[in-house]
């Protein structure tokens, strides 16, 4: 039940915030949008007859195969995790959701370096099937691009149900069992449908990332609509195709995530109150804990343990070769700063935008909403032609500066930061606030004094979703990086696409250094909160 | 008299009250952030800014050899031409950019089109052939590289293979290996065969290629050589420098070069080039870096710093590359070169190649 | 007809604790309303679950028309009892609607349109029908026993398409009911099933579903702390106390002969006092009343007198005992007040309306019930 101030007078000084930020992240979509309405229908028309077809066809397919592979193998991890009791057991809870800690284009490097003639695939290949045996290189192939997709995407997936059956009741299942049905059709008549907001909710995100990645389709040459625009915007086409291409790909998304506040909200509808049964795991034996942990293993060396301990082989290669470069430790610096940066300006502005969005009920302040959410719906490419532009022709004393990557990352990533503080906000009854007020306190102490300090939490989840998403972009980098600037993510890519793959290794497993303990750090956060 | 304690409101000491305080430091960092993401970049210091899509390891000893010579203060920007080219177009009048440097003069040519580059002639210029230029003094090439076909020679008597198209006949199947078509040198290739061969007979080309290579289709060019000098495919088609680069590394390996077509229009080249941007700012500065480009002493850089041709022809080779007059090269109509990308691209797509 | 259910001997206990059903033996006969009344923790929500085989027993055996359903060692599934049940805080499927609800162990969907109605949009295909038709239970074709009867039966028409979360409170739990009597079992348990429902509306909510178990013909066995439920609904009453049976019988046999202190004192209001045996009578400050039939005690026995406020009467002309008037509580017709006698002991009697005694007040009272309750005074009841 949400209790709204209906009749308070609304804090002018977070109204205007709210709208600075809100036409921020708008910008870019109007760059866009403005260009793409210079193609006529016969642009249009073309596009349909040549390559929109494909690009539908390969992005969609890319989509629902990636979603059907991390819905078995996000749920499957989740279950075992939740639902029985083995030894290690909280260690892999925490352990599976790791992957997320790694760049997709680096899984993307490291899969595909495997499979390269004489890469460690080919070798073992050849050692079991004969010397004249090939395993075909995974380029431009759908069913290694849903793999490694799969892989680098599957914690969405999981840590979500993983919750969701954290918070699971068990007298759903006993109802279900006394009515007479046996364990198998209970899972899928009442378990599994419980879990469906989860699970959503999880697909949603992948689907989303799906349409979005850059990094991960270009390594694996896979022509999808993000790869397709990045291409066009970079002078082959014209801006107007790469901006009707944008276009689409944006409707698409946006019509995702619009289709997910609305399932969410109906979800809100599952949470049950009386006597709660708490999900308590079941005792496996010898047989069922090595099944079990072989299940664990495999899949976690799949996404995470092969990548480290495959840079970490590269990179111990290439120092042997030629030393560490001192610069890498520049690079590293780079991402931090700009990752942080980004992060912690991005608490400042999310809170009008929450606060407002949570507290009152005005359209304006759900359209705000609407707007700073707009980062999850444009990829970085268009972040990044549309900062440029906007750097260049609105704000050209911060052009050339850092500060233009940094403008680049809170509007691509706000969303994330928006979406934990959003639940934070929410949580804290209006009448918090009211009892501060009625004890003296301004608005702005009333807001200092008690909202934040129970928003912590939520502030601080924001915060590291933010800097984990940074440190690993690319795209919108790329574009707008100053001279002389490089982030571990620029520097992979380039070594990557230079074919010195020695000095990818380090960079990327600095860049994993970095960003996973943190992922382990928000992932730790969500696991205490519930008890397991 | 009361019984309960005094109720005065006590005075937080300023915001320093639990979760506040920390909001206030964290603002103040976000400030700091601010303004030291604001500070001054090192491009104002600069005295020339290069653009370069080609490479980090090519660019920087030509960029540093310069700054020797000259003491002016150079940076470069490295990064993917598409990146470059974006930016530039962007940027307009108020880039940064002074020289737009690249591996694929297509590219360069394109942002010619758009009128991002400036002409300039000079005596180096003008010593350059007349095949190396660009359109109206824009741009100039660097360094040429040719196609060429590596062979193992331990599976492969060179004198079955003289022209390209030998390796698009039926009894190379399975045993070539190639790029992925994306691959700028690939492209650049295919369009200067267009241009020569005329179209019919490149889609034949690249379907035969495609049927010869079929699954062998590498990323990029390296691991094509590797993979030809371990025998595990016979032909590979690529740049000729990655040749002289794999011997370089390994003075033993099975491997041999062929300069194809050699009796009829001679080896299909692409070149490399530099223009200076038609808003720079150093103008000056920039020419004098064109001219070192050009010159003996930076050509020996520049090119030869990876076995390219240099397009100077007082410049002597480097010793491992064939003595000038021994190889033909086909004729380098670059202004056409760069209508024919577009082609090139549809036919490769058509061809519906990896 | 003869016991549906016969519990023996029952002991469970949850490692290393006590004894949570402690030596417990009951029968529940059929087609009656049986209750097992105790506070919290007295164990009677692990006996239910026991029952339902949700836990398993370490002693004893649980018995259902006949057969064994639990024992230790080998217990019956609860999918496969038979046995209704209806949870405390209903369980009702927040993801399918009231008639998806109730049909749900009727329904039976084939895996394939299950597998696919996880696809969005696709949920109808959960809920495709393949029932069989059961014998006793609501999804047969006979008019007396089809579902349109059991929605009528637990006023349920006209609410078949909505979901859980747009009902009331009752609403819901007759949803509950409904699903748990679908198919038609022999027994239904209930687990508190009206401590989550508004005061106001429980009495009669309570006497809806007694009215429709009785229609139903159902044997049923609640479970509840609230002893005024019990003694209002039961046909058989079994309290419990610390995991082990203190006495089963009627609902009168409970008020009126409780054989412990503690189901005295947990049923129905009411006071303690000294007493003293005196030949056949036992005295005490509120008046003589003649010794229990079963109370065998000499005289001078000193016996603990429970008190019930409805027992009490107003004496005239300097008879019974003066007691000063501290406190009521209205009831309707009779006001129940606090008073506290000359002895300084308080005790609560319910006295008719109309006197309109306030604080203070004087009121002349004596104990006058049908039969005494009082019991032996133990060493440890009184220092």
């Amino acid at each position: 039940m949400r209790l709204s101030f209906k009749h308070q007078h609304r804090p002018p000084g977070m109204v205007l915030a709210g709208a600075g930020i809100s036409v921020l992240m708008l910008l870019p979509l109007a760059y866009i949008a403005a260009y793409a309405l210079r193609g006529g229908a016969a642009d249009w028309a073309r596009l349909w007859h040549t390559t929109l077809p494909g690009l539908l066809f390969n992005t969609l397919s890319l989509a629902a195969g990636t979603a059907a592979f991390t819905f078995a193998l996000g749920v499957s991890l989740a279950w075992i995790v939740a639902r029985f009791e083995f030894p290690g057991r909280r260690v892999w809870t925490w352990l599976l959701a790791l992957p997320l800690g790694v760049p997709p284009y680096i899984m993307a490097y490291v899969w595909t370096d495997l499979f390269l003639p004489g890469g460690w695939a080919q070798v073992l290949w050849k050692s079991l099937a004969g010397p004249q045996a090939e395993l075909p290189l995974p380029y431009g192939r759908y069913l290694p691009t849903v793999w490694v997709l799969g892989l680098a995407t599957y914690p969405y997936v999981y840590l979500l149900v993983r919750a969701s059956l954290g918070n699971h009741n068990m007298t759903f299942e006993e109802a279900a069992q006394i009515q007479g049905v046996s364990r198998l059709t209970r899972f899928l008549r009442v378990t599994l449908p419980l879990q469906r907001p989860a699970i959503m909710a999880g697909l949603f995100l992948v689907v989303l990332y799906v349409f979005s990645d850059f990094g991960l389709v270009s390594m694996m040459r896979f022509h999808t609509f993000t790869r397709a625009i990045y291409l066009e915007l970079s002078g082959r086409g014209d801006r107007i195709t790469a901006a009707m291409l944008a276009l689409v790909l944006i409707g698409m998304s946006a019509l995702l995530f619009w289709q997910e506040r609305r399932a969410r909200s109906r979800s809100r509808f599952y949470q049950t109150g009386g006597r709660f049964r708490r999900l308590s795991p079941l005792p496996v034996g010898r047989l069922g804990t090595l099944a079990i942990w072989g299940y664990l293993v495999f899949w976690f060396g799949a996404a995470f343990g092969l990548v480290v301990s495959y840079l970490a082989y590269r990179s111990v290669e290439g120092i042997r070769a030629g030393g560490l470069p001192a610069a890498l430790w520049g690079y590293a610096f780079n991402s931090i700063f700009t990752s942080g940066a980004a992060a912690t300006i991005s608490v400042f502005l999310i809170v009008p935008v929450a606060y407002l969005a949570t507290r009152y009920r005005d359209r304006l302040f759900q359209l705000y909403l609407r707007a700073s959410y707009m980062g999850y719906v444009l990829p970085g490419p268009i972040i990044g032609v549309g900062v440029l532009f906007i750097a260049i022709h609105l704000l050209s004393p911060i052009y050339g500066t850092v500060a233009v990557v940094i403008l680049a990352y809170l509007i691509r990533f706000l969303p994330e930061g928006l979406q934990a503080q959003e639940a934070a906000f929410h949580q804290i009854k209006p009448h918090l606030e009211e009892a501060a007020r009625i004890e003296g306190d301004t608005f702005h102490r009333a807001l200092l004094r008690v909202v934040f300090p129970l928003a912590k939490t939520g502030i601080l989840t924001g915060w590291l979703l933010v800097f984990v998403s940074a440190m690993k972009e690319l795209p919108a980098t790329l574009l707008l990086r100053p001279l002389g600037f490089d982030t571990l993510a620029i520097r992979i890519w380039i070594e990557t696409s230079e074919e010195f793959y020695a000095l990818a290794a380090p960079a990327a497993l600095v860049l994993i250094g970095v960003s996973a303990p943190l992922f382990g750090l928000l992932i730790s956060r969500d696991l205490r909160r519930q008890v397991t | 008299m009361s019984r309960f304690p005094s109720l005065r409101p006590r005075r937080m000491p300023g915001l320093a009250a639990g979760g506040s305080g920390v909001f206030a430091v964290a603002f103040a960092l976000a400030l700091a952030l601010l303004c030291a993401a604001l500070a001054p970049r090192p491009v104002w210091a600069a005295d020339l800014v290069v653009y370069s899509g080609r490479g980090e390891r090519f660019t920087e000893p030509v960029i540093q050899a310069f700054r020797k010579k000259t003491g002016i203060a150079t940076q470069a920007l490295v990064a993917d031409t598409t990146a470059l080219l974006t930016r530039l177009e962007e940027e307009g009048d108020r880039t940064e950019a002074d020289v737009f440097l690249t591996n694929y003069a297509g590219m360069l040519d394109l942002a010619r089109q758009k009128g991002l580059l400036q002409p300039y002639r000079s005596a180096h210029v003008s010593n350059v052939p007349k095949e190396f230029h660009g359109p109206d003094d824009m741009w100039i090439a660097g360094s040429a590289r040719a196609r060429v076909i590596v062979y193992n020679k331990a599976l492969v008597d060179p004198k079955k293979v003289r022209s390209m198209a030998d390796i698009a006949r039926p009894e190379w199947d399975g045993k070539l290996g190639i790029t992925i078509s994306s691959n700028a040198s690939f492209i650049g290739g295919v369009a200067a065969m267009i241009k020569q061969d005329g179209e019919d007979k490149v889609r034949r080309f690249l379907a035969g290629i495609k049927r010869n290579a079929g699954d062998r289709v590498y990323p990029s060019h390296t691991p094509v050589i590797s993979a030809v000098a371990r025998g595990e495919i016979a032909l590979g088609l690529v740049n000729h420098y990655y040749f002289y680069r794999a011997l370089a590394a390994e003075p033993n390996a099975p491997i041999g070069i062929i300069f194809p077509d050699q009796d009829t229009t001679g080896a299909v080249t692409t070149i490399t080039g530099l223009g200076i941007t038609r808003h720079a700012r150093h103008a000056a500065a920039a020419r004098q870096f064109v001219d070192f480009v050009l010159s003996d002493e930076g050509q020996k850089i520049f090119a030869e710093v990876n076995f390219e041709f240099p397009v100077n022809p007082h410049v002597e080779r480097d010793p491992a590359l064939p003595k000038p007059g021994t190889v033909k090269f086909a004729p380098v109509s670059q202004a056409l070169q760069t209508e024919a990308i577009d082609r090139a691209v549809e036919l490769i797509r058509a061809e519906g190649m990896q | 007809m003869g016991a549906i259910l016969e519990i023996r001997e029952l002991h469970k206990r949850f490692e290393p604790g006590p004894w949570v059903v402690d030596d417990v033996s009951f029968t529940v006969e059929a087609g009656s309303l049986m209750y097992v009344l105790g506070p919290s923790g007295s164990g009677k929500t692990t006996l239910l679950r026991l029952v339902a085989g949700f836990e398993a027993p370490d002693a004893g055996e649980i018995v259902k028309g006949g057969d064994v359903i639990s024992a230790p060692g080998r217990v019956i599934a609860p999918e496969d009892r038979r046995i209704g049940m209806v949870f405390q805080d209903y369980a009702l499927f927040p993801h399918l609607t009231v008639e998806a609800n109730v049909r749900f162990g009727l329904d039976r969907p084939g895996f394939i349109p299950l597998a696919l109605s996880m696809l969005p949009g696709l949920g109808a295909l959960g809920r495709a029908r393949r029932t069989g038709p059961r014998p006793n239970g609501w999804g047969s074709a006979d008019p007396g026993r089809s579902l349109p009867e059991l929605f009528e039966l637990t006023r349920l028409s006209g609410l078949e398409r909505r979901y859980p979360h747009e009902l009331s409170g009752g609403q819901q739990q007759r949803v509950a009911l409904a699903r748990a009597l679908a198919r038609g079992p022999h027994l239904v348990l209930l687990d508190e099933p009206f401590s989550n429902l508004d005061t106001t509306l429980r009495r009669q909510i309570r006497d809806e579903m007694r009215d429709v178990l009785r229609s139903a013909g159902t044997t049923s066995l609640l479970v509840t702390h609230d002893q005024e439920e019990a003694i209002n609904l039961a046909d058989r009453i079994a309290v419990m106390e610390g995991g082990r049976l203190q006495q089963v019988g009627t609902p009168e046999e409970i008020l009126h002969r409780p054989s412990n202190r503690f189901v005295a004192s947990f049923v129905g209001p009411s006071d303690f006092i000294p007493g003293v045996v005196n030949g056949d009578l036992v005295e005490t400050e509120v008046g003589a009343n003649p010794l229990p039939p079963d109370l065998l005690a000499l005289s001078g026995t000193k016996v603990d007198v429970q008190l019930r406020p409805d027992h009490f009467q107003l004496c005239e002309n300097g008879q019974g005992t003066e007691a000063r008037v501290i406190g009521r509580e209205f009831q309707g017709a009779s006001t129940v007040y606090a008073l506290v006698l000359p002895s300084g002991t308080r005790v609560q009697a319910g006295l008719p309306g109309h006197l309109e005694l306030a604080a203070g007040d004087l009121v002349r009272i004596r104990y006058r019930p049908p039969v005494l309750v009082c019991f032996p005074v133990r060493r440890a009841d009184r220092p």
